[in-house]
């Protein structure tokens, strides 16, 4: 695996429209193409010499991504890409006479009582679940070692997913999560407000025996604390012929 | 308490009750052909309740093994609780009739009743030592390493009759684990499948992985 | 506890409280390199700083020695440094006479504090001596032998090591710590609290006297660190098991550095998240983020009741970086790409990339997330080609 070949020469500049006056010394630039969106002017092109390197670093706030196949976008001093090219419509500068701002408009907002949601948090925390699909799980506990499988718990959806509970976690892939007091978050999201799980189980209305798994959207699911069977190849065996 | 009552407590309970096997001439009795094919019966549907904790297939359960195991196990059970038996007795009735060929499903048969062999050579152990029963019971556990994992100061063992089976090799790794035995380490095999189990995660085997972590992986 | 132990205790909580917590007021985002620092002062061991130029390295350590009142040598080293410009030149007087005596004044030798900027420009003429220092705080030149002050060393460089005379020198740096520009959008606060501190032409006050540094450092060892012995333990062979090279020799002397983190905190026990210093042993920047999940997973059994007397730093969760992350994850493409990797390199593979995958969801740009993700799962269906990941499995809807 290569992780980084699918670079091209391809190259896109992104700067605030306030700067649009530095399109001018562009216009002759042959293929250069130019998109206005959210107060942002996109210019992206094929080749880039020196000379139009420096042109484009001139432009103030401006930031210069290598373009990949996949149309993500790799800043010049990084390899993991951390945008993507809008997707347009894209107009040749050649063509492109007279520069029309479309109004900024105010994003649609939804007036819900929401009382608690899940927000992005780069916060980290422990990871003791895991989230899987059954055939996934079912072949490693068939296959690894004994001491690994005595430190799970399992419980199976009717949609063949598997939630693993015990550390560490099953070397498998599938979505990591937080367990505390009973409710699963989603491992890179944290609850807003941060009330903490104890109280956020009482806002959820949830029993003793019931747990709560949220999905990255925020929804969640219960799942009554009988339905964990302690992992053993046997049980795995014996849910599989089910 | 018969041979067939005492496998069905040894497996389900864990804890057995033994009468003592030596008649008043001090000769051992030996259960009847009913009763070892009460055994036999029963150790088989036994062996099919324990056989889906494996990882793998297990080889074929052969009568011989699975009833000379289960023997060894409860005469020697008997010898523990009843003191009173000379040690020729003792020596003659658990060290003369060993299976001659020795394959993965002699390894597996024995080991269904002998894998009880660590506790027992402890608590044999705890009575004393300079037990001729001791010394009996180390002579099987050299004999029979995959049942004897955790068995400490037994020196050097020969695992080749079983090492090529995937299920018992697993098998034989777990225990190794689970006793935290060094020793067993010895063999590359054994070596490499330790290292594969414990992965990133020392705490899983905190003695082991002190040793493998001293162990460069070439080795 | 004997009122000795009470002073030395007061002591550690006083070089928080009015020396590190006001240099972390006063430099924006160096929480982390003034923590450390913190430590290696506690635990008289050498500190290495990686980062560019323009960072606040020297000006950083410039305060602590003047909240210290403590004398610092500070020296940017070239490939051609010589001997004289850093232990001091020889006396001419006493040369006359015949004899060969340095005079070390305002020099290495009689500072408190060292900081080496460019540590890997080092050249053989000054290498043995340094290594010297670094080793034994002693400096020997002919017939004379210093014993030297120095608390601490300090080294930066804008590179790691490459050849291996160097590596001794970097090796003798028990701990390293990044030190970059702060994010765009902490530049206003950095440049307010620097323009704030030019201002300031009166040199910070004093927190701590140098004395009670080296009280705190002879008091190292009456930390007891019994608590948690078989956590470090632990800890540190499952770092040697993940392959991150721990000689017992650094193994040993890293126990002092748990026990400078417990005196920080004006604690004489040792315990469980002290061993936040091991995420720090790094050699190369490819283990940071490895080393950090491995040092977090232990650190997770850290009780409630403890965190109250823990250190901040190893509260403080390290926001993962999608370059590093994306590096490590290159590395065990390449472990896997190996001809016929042992079923034991696949095994340690797997759950380094289970703890790895865990770290990427906690990138925050939504683009290095997704790609992370996805090399991720390039990675999972390389270690099981017939199982397909599962594709962000859906969950119930009951809204909140």
């Amino acid at each position: 695996m290569t992780m980084h070949a699918n670079h091209t020469s391809n190259w896109a500049v992104c700067f605030p429209a306030a700067y649009a006056e530095y399109l001018g010394q562009l216009r002759l630039v042959p293929g250069l193409k130019v998109l206005v969106q959210d107060g942002l002017i996109w210019l992206r092109g094929h080749a880039l010499d020196q000379e139009l390197g420096l042109t484009l670093r001139k432009i103030p706030d401006s930031v210069t991504y290598s373009v990949h196949t996949s149309g993500k976008l790799t800043r010049d001093d990084e390899t993991v890409p951390s945008a993507e090219i809008p997707e347009g419509p894209w107009q040749l500068l050649w063509d492109w006479h007279e520069l029309k701002l479309p109004r900024a408009g105010f994003a649609a907002r939804l007036d819900q009582p929401v009382v608690l949601r899940l927000v992005r948090s780069s916060l980290t925390t422990p990871i003791n679940a895991l989230r899987t699909t059954w055939k996934i799980w079912q072949q490693y506990v068939i296959s690894a070692p004994q001491i690994r499988i005595d430190r799970f718990a399992f419980a199976m959806s009717e949609r063949s997913e598997v939630l693993v509970r015990g550390t560490p976690l099953p070397p498998l892939p599938g979505r990591s999560y937080f367990e505390s007091n009973g409710l699963f978050l989603p491992v890179g999201w944290r609850l807003d407000p941060d009330v903490g799980t104890a109280v956020a189980r009482q806002v959820m209305k949830l029993d003793p025996e019931t747990l709560a798994i949220f999905s990255d959207e925020g929804t969640f699911e219960r799942i009554p604390q009988s339905s964990f069977v302690r992992a053993s190849r046997a049980a795995v065996r014996a849910s599989h012929e089910r | 308490m018969t041979i067939v009552k005492f496998v069905e407590s040894l497996i389900f309970d864990g804890r057995v009750r033994v009468s003592t096997i030596v008649d008043a001439k001090g000769k051992i009795q030996s259960p009847s052909p009913a009763e070892i094919a009460e055994t036999l019966t029963r150790l088989r549907r036994y062996e099919e309740l324990y056989r889906p904790e494996l990882l793998g297939n297990p080889p074929g359960l052969l009568d011989d093994g699975l009833y000379w195991g289960a023997l060894m196990t409860y005469r020697a059970c008997s010898f523990l609780a009843h003191r009173d038996v000379d040690s020729k007795t003792i020596v003659d009735s658990l060290q003369k009739t060993v299976p001659p060929v020795v394959s993965p499903a002699v390894c597996y048969s024995v080991d269904f009743t002998c894998r009880f062999l660590p506790d027992l050579i402890r608590l044999a152990k705890a009575v004393s030592v300079e037990d001729p029963l001791v010394g009996c019971l180390l002579t099987l556990a050299r004999q029979w390493p995959l049942s004897s994992v955790g068995v400490p100061d037994l020196g050097g063992v020969d695992i080749s009759a079983f090492v090529r089976d995937d299920c018992l090799l697993a098998l034989y790794v777990d225990r190794v684990i689970a006793s935290g035995d060094a020793s067993r380490l010895d063999h590359p095999l054994v070596l490499s499948r330790v290292r594969t189990a414990i992965g990133l995660h020392s705490e899983l085997a905190p003695g082991l992985a002190q040793v493998l972590a001293s162990i460069s992986e070439s080795e | 506890m004997n009122s000795m132990d009470g002073t030395i205790s007061a002591m550690g909580r006083q070089l928080s409280d009015l020396v590190l917590g006001p240099m972390k007021r006063g430099f924006v985002g160096k929480d982390e390199v003034i923590d450390l620092l913190g430590v290696c002062l506690v635990g008289g061991e050498n500190l290495f700083i990686l980062g560019p130029p323009g960072t606040a390295k020297t000006a950083l350590v410039q305060e602590l020695a003047s909240r210290l009142d403590g004398r610092m040598f500070d020296y940017l080293l070239t490939r051609f440094t010589e001997p004289n410009e850093l232990f001091g030149p020889f006396d001419i007087r006493r040369l006359r006479e015949g004899e060969l005596v340095t005079n070390t004044e305002g020099m290495l030798p009689r500072a408190d504090l060292v900081f080496l900027d460019e540590l890997l420009n080092a050249n053989s003429a000054i290498l043995n001596s340094l290594l010297m220092v670094l080793n034994e705080r002693v400096f020997r030149r002919g017939r004379e032998t210093f014993v030297l002050p120095t608390l601490m060393v300090i080294g930066a460089s804008n590179s790691l090591p490459e050849d291996e005379s160097l590596a001794a020198l970097f090796d003798r740096f028990l701990l390293r710590v990044r030190c970059d520009n702060v994010p765009d959008e902490r530049l206003q606060e950095v440049v307010t609290a620097g323009w704030s501190r030019e201002l300031t032409i009166a040199k910070p006050p004093a927190g701590l006297p140098v004395d009670c540094i080296r009280k705190l450092q002879n008091a190292l060892h009456t930390v007891s660190l019994d608590e948690v012995r078989t956590d470090y333990v632990a800890l540190i062979c499952r770092l040697r098991l993940a392959g991150i090279p721990i000689s017992d020799r650094r193994a040993v002397k890293l126990q002092r550095m748990v026990a400078a983190s417990a005196l920080l905190c004006g604690r004489q026990q040792a315990i469980l998240s002290d061993l936040w210093i091991l995420k720090y042993i790094w050699d190369n920047e490819e283990q940071q983020e490895l080393i950090t999940a491995i040092v977090n997973q232990s650190l997770a059994a850290v009780t409630v009741d403890e965190s109250t007397a823990r250190h901040p730093r190893s509260a403080d969760e390290q926001q993962p970086n999608p370059e590093i992350l994306s590096q490590e994850l290159q590395r065990i493409a390449n472990r896997l790409q190996q001809e016929a990797p042992s079923d034991a390199v696949r095994a340690r593979c797997r759950d380094e990339l289970s703890l790895l995958a865990s770290r990427c969801e906690w990138v925050k740009n939504d683009h290095q997330r997704e790609f992370l993700q996805q090399e991720v799962n390039k990675l999972w269906s390389i270690l099981d080609p017939t199982t397909d990941a599962p594709t962000n499995p859906e969950s119930g809807s009951s809204k909140t």
